[in-house]
């Protein structure tokens, strides 16, 4: 084969390729560790966090989180739980068990007679961290983005979903998000001064000082919101209110608070620093407690299985903090062809056939899920309690035409994320009920999805979920499996179809729509699911605090007796936390503590 | 004239290719079940209070994502914003602009992939190299085994194990971060060991043929020593074949790897496009699919380019054209 000639060869004209081949050998080496060690942050000229001692006199915390996507309290995010530890400061805060509030930027409140109008006094030395007072006028403006729809531009939340809780009630205001009026004074939120905000109600909400807690209720420095429409969260842009301050933040990686110098509370702020590292728990691959071990941690909420290590170990379990939340685990029924669940004979006896304190004991610091609300909630009471009894499950069962659940198709249970409770129920229904029982561990869109259709003739069952909300009767009874809830979750199968079908109609009139979907609830919902309805209802209008209470605790009494949802476990959470850090009071609600009365000791 | 057209025929088929992942990506999507809003609802971590929205807001919801136009019509913008380098903001990461995304994240994957395709060949080479030295050896079966071994390996599971050992037990590295120059090592490590084997093995099977043509065995009938025989004239020669393997190994690691960014916070594009599948958030999903896809292409077309310039003989009997040079490349070498 004849050679190519030399001169061809040359790459460029002038260089040999010899000379081509070790100049770009150099040129590349040179380019990737440069590149490696100029780019990207990595030139080592940050000074690594002092360390959980506060070494040379610094005192620098540092805590782990779940990934933050963005820092805006208005999208439904994991951003908007660190926020409200104490970057951004509320109207008022819960105290330290999370029972009640007690003041913030309002130094103190009024409420009017018929328990509609609450005006707030914003207290005269709250600042913000560039400076700027902060005023009633804020609050007004961040609320005003809050409400607005994200078609309103700059003004908008973009395309996050909105994170205000329609139950706080603040009148207008779910009119307002939804386009239903434009008009802002029908919106009730008024700055009626520098230092007064009038916040309306459209009915008596006794839980509203408690949901103005929520993060979504936070305020924003609306200038800088809307002179940087996309550069506000940035640090330096980020203006906080709160006792720190944003120094530095990367998404999914690492954010560094520093003390607002402006905070009106500065003296009872007593760190220099607060380094937190974001992990995904659920990628963490068995190494979530390794920072933790490595003293690269003070504060890591713990997953299942960590705990009971921890627990085992002498010096680890020293640092465990544990905390029984709000949280229910719990089961709700799914919608089949199949007629067997439309029975409440069958479901109630799927339910009180759990020995749900064997059930509790699969995952630490789990209780028997005794109600779907937690014994904890205001007002709870043992009326509400489920008892267990597995003779008059099997008696339910044969009476329903399922003796020993013969003639039951498999009963399933639908899970988007893996729980060992869920395995324990189906393992009590296999061998203690004798019925075939599944656990049907799905994805998370195949989940949202699967849990609202009809589902064929050989599948029913259930679906898990846990919820959580504020700790008293009105959110627990009528806004977590609400009485409309109910209402659509005891209709029969093949009317749940109808209802799908009508409501997913775009071309229908939505007047017409409305009604065609209230006429298939009021005619096919089970009774005491109308009752529920009416007894909710009723309670919100009432003014008498006992009245109200005697109200909820009926309500709910007729919802455990509808077995359409069942708790099955009161969850806990758990926290690594170093024997250094002092002040951290945790609360049973989704941000756990505040940042405010952490310290660090010697 | 040879070199415009070949440019133009890859160029064209770059952008057929784009378009039809594109519309992949698209396609399948629509076709899995759920969407953005409710997967939110019930997957957001620490989000445990109950979205109590009522119907018209979850439908305005809808609306802001564009669900309520039809699919066409959302996938053309969505190509129109490609095409303009303004492809709209995230649903996930509300407010922030894919574009900007990917520019933040990019750089970061990048220099992951790059400084281990570095440590891989530095660990191959001299691997592939003693043991093809030493062939049917017992050095050359158990370097084999050790490479083998890396590469069966996913690169999580070296990751978690790195962590263990240097972290854990022996407390020599942090455990993850990307702030400072030691948190590079162990996610550099752990991307670097599958790669590294099948490096080695390749320059193991390469030099082995390399040392059976007539020209080396000319060198060494010259009286050369045999050091120089090996580096000069084998192991470059050798070397050549593994542009065809390094430039898409490079690609694909430069893509992100979502599991070992996520295992040690590297706040890499893997993770934001691992996210985007699983929470449905379409425009991150397709911005960062269609990121991937033009690197991987582009990274091909300069492989191909690269090759022609290193080994003549494939330009002078093939032209510039792929489908040859493979072939040219894997019968000549």
């Amino acid at each position: 084969m004849a050679r190519p000639v030399t001169n061809r060869l040359q790459p460029w004209p002038g260089v040999s390729r010899r000379e081509f081949l070790r100049v770009s050998g150099l040129v590349g080496l040179a380019a990737g560790g440069g590149w490696a060690l100029a780019g990207c942050g990595l030139s080592g000229d940050d000074d690594p966090a002092g360390g959980g001692g506060g070494e040379g006199g610094s005192k620098v915390l540092r805590m782990t989180f779940v990934p933050v996507e963005v820092l805006d309290p208005q999208i439904i995010t994991n951003g908007m739980w660190i926020l409200t530890r104490g970057i951004l400061e509320g109207l008022v805060m819960q105290n330290d068990d999370g029972t009640d509030v007690v003041p913030a930027v309002a130094e103190s409140w009024d409420i009017s007679e018929d328990q509609l109008t609450y005006t707030f006094h914003i207290r005269a030395d709250a600042k913000w961290s560039n400076g700027d007072p902060v005023t009633a006028g804020d609050f007004e403006r961040t609320y005003q983005r809050l409400f607005t729809p994200s078609s309103g531009g700059a003004g908008g939340t973009t395309l996050g979903q909105n994170a205000y809780q329609s139950t706080t009630g603040i009148k207008g205001a779910v009119e307002y998000l939804n386009g239903a009026t434009e008009d802002w004074s029908e919106v009730g939120v008024v700055a009626s001064s520098d230092s007064e905000l009038v916040l309306t109600l459209a009915t008596p909400n006794p839980d509203f000082l408690l949901a103005l807690t929520h993060p979504s209720l936070l305020p924003l420095h609306m200038d800088t919101v809307e002179q940087m429409p996309d550069e506000w969260q940035v640090p330096p842009n980020f203006v906080a209110n709160g006792p720190y301050a944003v120094d530095d933040f990367v998404p999914n990686s690492s954010l560094s608070l520093v003390p607002n110098e402006e905070y009106w509370d500065r003296d009872n702020v007593s760190l220099d620093a607060i380094e937190i590292t974001q992990v995904d728990p659920g990628a963490a691959a068995g190494t979530l407690t390794v920072p933790y071990e490595n003293n690269e941690t003070d504060i890591l909420q713990l997953s299942e299985a960590d705990v009971s290590r921890f627990q085992d170990d002498p010096e680890l379990s020293e640092h465990l903090q544990a905390m029984e939340t709000y949280s229910v685990g719990y089961l709700a029924r799914l919608r089949s062809k199949h007629p067997a669940l439309d029975d409440v004979r069958v479901r109630k006896a799927l339910s009180i056939s759990l020995d749900r304190q064997q059930i509790a004991s699969v995952v630490p610091g789990a209780e028997p899920g005794l109600s779907l609300p937690h014994d904890h909630v205001a007002g709870w009471d043992e009326r509400l309690v489920v008892e267990e009894n597995l003779d008059e499950a099997k008696q339910l069962l044969a009476d329903a035409g399922y003796p020993d659940g013969q003639g039951l198709p498999q009963v399933r249970i639908l899970q988007g994320v893996d729980s060992p409770i869920v395995d324990a129920v189906i393992d009590q229904w296999n061998n203690r009920l004798g019925i075939d029982a599944l656990n049907d561990r799905v994805e998370a869109g195949v989940y949202v999805e699967r849990r609202w259709a009809v589902q064929d003739e050989d599948y029913i069952g259930f679906y898990w979920g846990t919820f959580a909300g504020l700790p008293t009767m009105p959110t627990y009874v009528g806004a977590l499996w609400s009485p409309l809830d109910i209402q659509k979750f005891s209709l029969p199968g093949e009317i749940w179809g109808q209802y799908l079908q009508i409501e997913a109609d775009s071309e229908m009139d939505p007047a017409k729509q409305a009604e065609q979907l209230n006429t298939l609830l009021s005619e096919h919902s089970s009774e005491g699911s109308r009752q529920m309805a009416e007894l909710v209802s009723a309670a919100k209008a009432e003014l008498d605090e006992e009245q109200r209470k005697e109200m909820y605790l009926q309500a709910a009494r007729i919802r455990e007796g509808e077995y359409l949802y069942f708790a099955v476990s009161w969850l806990s959470v758990f926290f690594a936390v170093r024997p250094s850090v002092s002040g951290l009071q945790l609360r049973r609600y989704p941000d756990f503590f505040y940042l405010k009365s952490l310290g660090l000791e010697a | 004239m040879g070199v415009v057209r070949f440019f133009g025929q890859r160029l064209a088929r770059l952008a057929v290719s784009l378009v039809a992942v594109s519309i992949i990506t698209f396609g399948l999507l629509q076709l899995a079940p759920g969407n953005f809003a409710d997967i939110q609802r019930v997957t957001s971590g620490a989000t445990s209070i109950a979205g109590t929205g009522t119907e018209s807001m979850l439908a305005e919801t809808q609306a802001r994502y564009g669900d309520d136009t039809p699919v066409v019509q959302q996938y053309l913008t969505f190509m129109k914003g490609v095409v303009t380098w303004d492809m709209g903001p995230s649903y996930r990461y509300a407010g922030r602009a894919v574009e900007d995304i990917i520019a933040a994240a990019f750089p970061v994957s990048a220099t992951l992939a790059v400084l281990a395709v570095l440590l891989a060949l530095l660990i191959a080479v001299p691997a592939g190299v003693f043991a093809a030295m030493r062939q049917n050896s017992k050095a050359d079966h158990a370097t084999m085994f050790g490479v083998t071994l890396g590469h069966a390996l996913p690169n999580y599971l070296i990751a978690a194990f790195l962590i263990l050992i240097f972290t854990a037990f022996l407390g020599w590295f942090p455990s993850s971060g990307w702030e400072r120059p030691e948190h590079v090592f162990l996610p550099v490590v752990a991307l670097a060991l599958g790669p590294a084997a099948v490096l080695a093995r390749y320059v193991r099977s390469s030099m082995l043929e390399t040392l059976r043509e007539e020209y080396v065995t000319a060198a060494m009938a010259k009286g050369g020593p045999y050091r120089t025989v090996v580096v000069r004239h084998a192991l470059r020669n050798s070397l050549i074949p593994l542009v065809t393997v390094v430039g898409p190994l490079l690609a694909a690691l430069m893509t992100g790897t979502v599991f070992v960014e996520a295992l040690f916070r590297i706040p890499g594009l893997g993770y934001y496009a691992a996210t985007a599948a699983a929470s449905r958030d379409m425009p991150l999903l397709m911005g960062t699919v269609l990121f991937f896809a033009l690197i991987i292409m582009v990274v091909n077309l300069l492989v191909d380019l690269t090759y022609g310039i290193l080994d003549p003989r494939i330009r002078a009997e093939g032209g510039w054209t792929s489908s040859r040079l493979r072939k040219v490349s894997t019968q000549q070498v």
